[in-house]
């Protein structure tokens, strides 16, 4: 069981790194950081205005128009996008959906999609976790911070708090649903061939 | 007596949300919505469909087949509503209004004796009343929602069964229509009566029971058997076909790829279970509910997610407590189990995320919002900070209905009349106005509008039937050929062929792309009517030919 946890652990965290080494991407991460606010929700867009006043121009009451079409909510718009997009479980485990092409980073692998089972596990008994509201107070905090601009990539910085969750509800499967555990983990393996394997296939030639 | 008075203000308060404008907004009517109420039209004049087939199981429709209970809805409405786009989205309005006390009913049965049965119920029937996904569906004639309705009634009257066994019958036979009423529920009921019987087993084959339970099965059966007769039919299978994730290359298969790992690197097996796995977590996902929501102009309203995004927080918190607290019970046991199951059908078709196929999704979600809301002001002690949240609640209410307001009747109209096939009605009027003597022809190359004009000239079903014909009716079922080119009286629907139709005197009508400016100009045609979109661009012109000159 030792070891078959261990082989869990492994299958489950490396990915995301491993994908990011073998498309270079990681060369990218401190320069992205060093770039954030710069693609910020803040800065300015040509269509922007054009936007707004069309949709404002459909309004018989102008309040209303102003009220539901200004800046505020165009920027909030952008927030949202970059917000719902960090916490979407598809971004992490599927690429988002299987035809979508969003970015370069957003489509990759992040971990094995067997291991959401190990992720919501582990939320299903954050009361158990030590820190456990902490952690998830950090990952709120780090995804408002990383919606404030273009997070490709700089969303590695989750990396971290999403492995301990999911470390928690390995742990937490194996002890209180060894069955369950012992069958997400066989079809971790299985799963896991074709999906490490294509991590070293260039998937855009 | 309290919470019946807001039982009726939130029900009125839904009445009137969908029924504002019913049949006037969105703007136009979709082909399919013409389509079924042509058809509705034809079965009572005439008893056949507009193919000449007698009382259809499933109505053959374009390339496609509808479920037959909304139509046979419409047939009954007609006589009493006429003939109008207002009539055919009228069930679909009816049964969006009639979900909301019987999921108040639901509820309060499902949590019996608990403190907070009654509130839960009147919060989720408000949060549905005003829910822009139930809303839509109840504005337009989609036969999803009328299966909703009859999906959450089978449910119901299962759950009465549990005490009075002969309710069983009634609960078959309302499965069966749900069953039959819309493609989804083809795999959902099937799949929640087995959980149901599954988790009453010793009850429902209990002594009381046992008849009562055989019977209700082998009437549903025998019920189901004209569907499932025609299930195994190309002409039925056609679409699923088409759509499903199971056939053809999966999603991420790589063509280029001839690598040694080759056969692993594009496993089927791997690439279908994602992909299923990816669809299904999709319909779960914060970003598609809140956000992003359908992609299909016709089944969102724009700027508009099916949940407002200040319902995000207590639907995590909501699903959290409701997966936690085991003292709900059967409450949480048929919440989850529709949570779990509704995604199913809609996760193998190929859309990333379809309103219109996992709308019984819409009440789990409902029901785990409101109980977030519940739990989260019951953390709140201090009757200040109560009365603060409740006029804070009132407030983002208010809010809510302005922003629905304003994305449905508003930009709704501006920004999707195209996708709602507006302007056919304008221009049958337009037609009506002209010299009676001379043909037209109706441009069709982008879209099977044959439909419209049958429906907009209310053409008589039995000369149509006469006058058109597509298969055999032995092979209604089977053959999916088609004829795309319609004789409506002296309106012929086909492709504009323009040398030998400008060489006769006539009226052609087609769309911006069809009819350019530059096309009149050079060919001396007379521009009869353009008629534009709501928004001001031009949707169809009208043009009398000039053989004089060509």
């Amino acid at each position: 069981m030792k070891y078959l946890t261990t082989i869990v652990i492994f299958l489950s965290l490396s990915l995301w790194p491993l994908s990011l080494i073998i498309s270079n991407a990681y060369r990218d991460i401190p320069r992205d950081f060093a770039n954030y606010f710069r693609q910020s929700i803040l800065s300015p867009d040509q269509q922007a205005p054009l936007i707004i006043n069309t949709k404002r121009s459909l309004y018989s009451n102008d309040f209303l128009g102003r009220f539901f079409n200004n800046k505020i909510t165009f920027i909030w718009g952008r927030f949202k996008a970059n917000f719902f997009a960090l916490i979407d479980p598809n971004n992490y485990f599927f690429g988002f959906h299987p035809r979508e092409i969003v970015r370069e980073n957003l489509n990759l692998d992040k971990f094995p999609f067997i291991s959401v089972i190990f992720l919501l596990y582990g939320l299903y008994r954050l009361n158990l976790m030590k820190q456990g509201r902490g952690f998830l107070l950090l990952f709120f905090i780090l995804v408002c911070l990383l919606s404030l601009a273009n997070f490709d990539k700089v969303d590695f910085i989750l990396y971290p708090v999403l492995a301990v969750f999911m470390v928690h509800g390995i742990g937490q499967m194996r002890t209180e649903k060894p069955k369950l555990f012992i069958t997400t983990a066989f079809l971790l393996i299985i799963f896991s061939i074709p999906q490490y394997l294509r991590a070293f296939v260039n998937l855009h030639p | 007596m309290k919470k019946n008075i807001f039982l009726i203000a939130i029900i009125a308060l839904g009445f009137i949300i969908r029924f504002y404008r019913l049949g006037e907004a969105p703007a136009g009517l979709y082909l399919d919505e013409a389509a079924q109420g042509y058809n509705a039209y034809s079965i009572l004049r005439t008893g056949k469909d507009e193919f000449g087939k007698l009382f259809p199981v499933v109505f053959r429709s374009f390339a496609d087949f509808k479920t037959p209970v909304y139509i046979y809805l419409i047939v009954s409405l007609i006589p009493i509503f006429g003939f109008t786009p207002f009539t055919v989205r009228l069930p679909s309005f009816i049964f969006s209004v009639l979900t909301l006390p019987l999921v108040y009913f639901l509820i309060k049965y499902l949590l019996p004796r608990k403190k907070i049965a009654t509130p839960l119920a009147l919060l989720t029937v408000l949060l549905l009343a005003i829910s822009p996904w139930h809303i839509l569906f109840g504005r337009t004639a989609f036969e999803t929602n009328i299966a909703f309705f009859f999906l959450l009634l089978a449910v119901y009257l299962f759950y009465l069964a549990l005490k009075k066994p002969a309710l069983l019958i009634p609960s078959a036979t309302i499965f069966v229509i749900a069953f039959s009423a819309y493609h989804a529920e083809r795999i959902i009921v099937p799949l929640l009566l087995l959980l149901l019987f599954l988790h009453h087993r010793r009850q429902i084959f209990s002594a009381t029971h046992r008849s009562f339970t055989l019977l209700g099965l082998g009437i549903g059966i025998f019920l189901s058997l004209p569907t499932l007769s025609v299930m195994a039919s190309p002409g039925f299978l056609a679409r699923a076909t088409t759509l499903n994730i199971f056939t053809g290359n999966p999603s991420g298969y790589l063509a280029w790829y001839h690598g040694s790992t080759g056969a692993l690197v594009n496993a089927s097996w791997y690439l279908r279970v994602k992909e299923f796995a990816s669809l299904y977590f999709s319909y779960l996902s914060p970003r598609n509910l809140f956000y992003l929501g359908d992609y299909n102009p016709r089944t969102a309203f724009p700027d508009l997610a099916p949940f407002f995004t200040w319902q995000f927080p207590f639907y995590l918190f909501g699903l959290y407590r409701l997966v936690k607290d085991k003292l709900l019970k059967e409450f949480r046991f048929f919440t989850l189990s529709l949570l779990l199951t509704s995604p199913i059908p809609a996760a193998m078709t190929r859309d990333p995320f379809s309103t219109i196929r996992a709308l019984p999704l819409v009440l789990p979600l409902t029901i785990i919002i409101a109980y977030g809301l519940i739990r989260s002001y019951q953390l709140i002690r201090p009757a200040l900070a109560r009365m603060l949240a409740s006029i804070g609640f009132v407030m983002i209410i208010i809010y809510s209905l302005f922003n629905l307001a304003s994305s449905a009747f508003v930009l709704s109209e501006h920004l999707n009349a195209k996708n709602w096939n507006y302007g056919w009605r304008q221009v049958v009027e337009v037609l009506d106005r002209l010299d009676p003597k001379l043909p037209v022809v109706v441009d069709n190359a982008r879209g099977e509008i044959y439909s419209e004009i049958l429906f907009f000239t209310q053409f008589s079903p039995t000369r149509y039937q006469e006058e058109n014909f597509e298969v055999p009716l032995d092979q209604y079922y089977l053959n999916l050929n088609r004829n795309l080119t319609k004789k409506i009286g002296r309106i012929n629907v086909r492709g504009i062929d323009w040398k030998p139709d400008l060489a006769k005197e006539q009226y052609l009508v087609g769309d911006y792309l069809a009819i350019s400016r530059q096309q009149i100009e050079d060919n001396h045609m007379v521009l009869i009517e353009e008629i534009d979109y709501p928004d001001g661009s031009p949707a169809f012109r009208i043009v009398k030919t000039n053989p004089s000159y060509n």
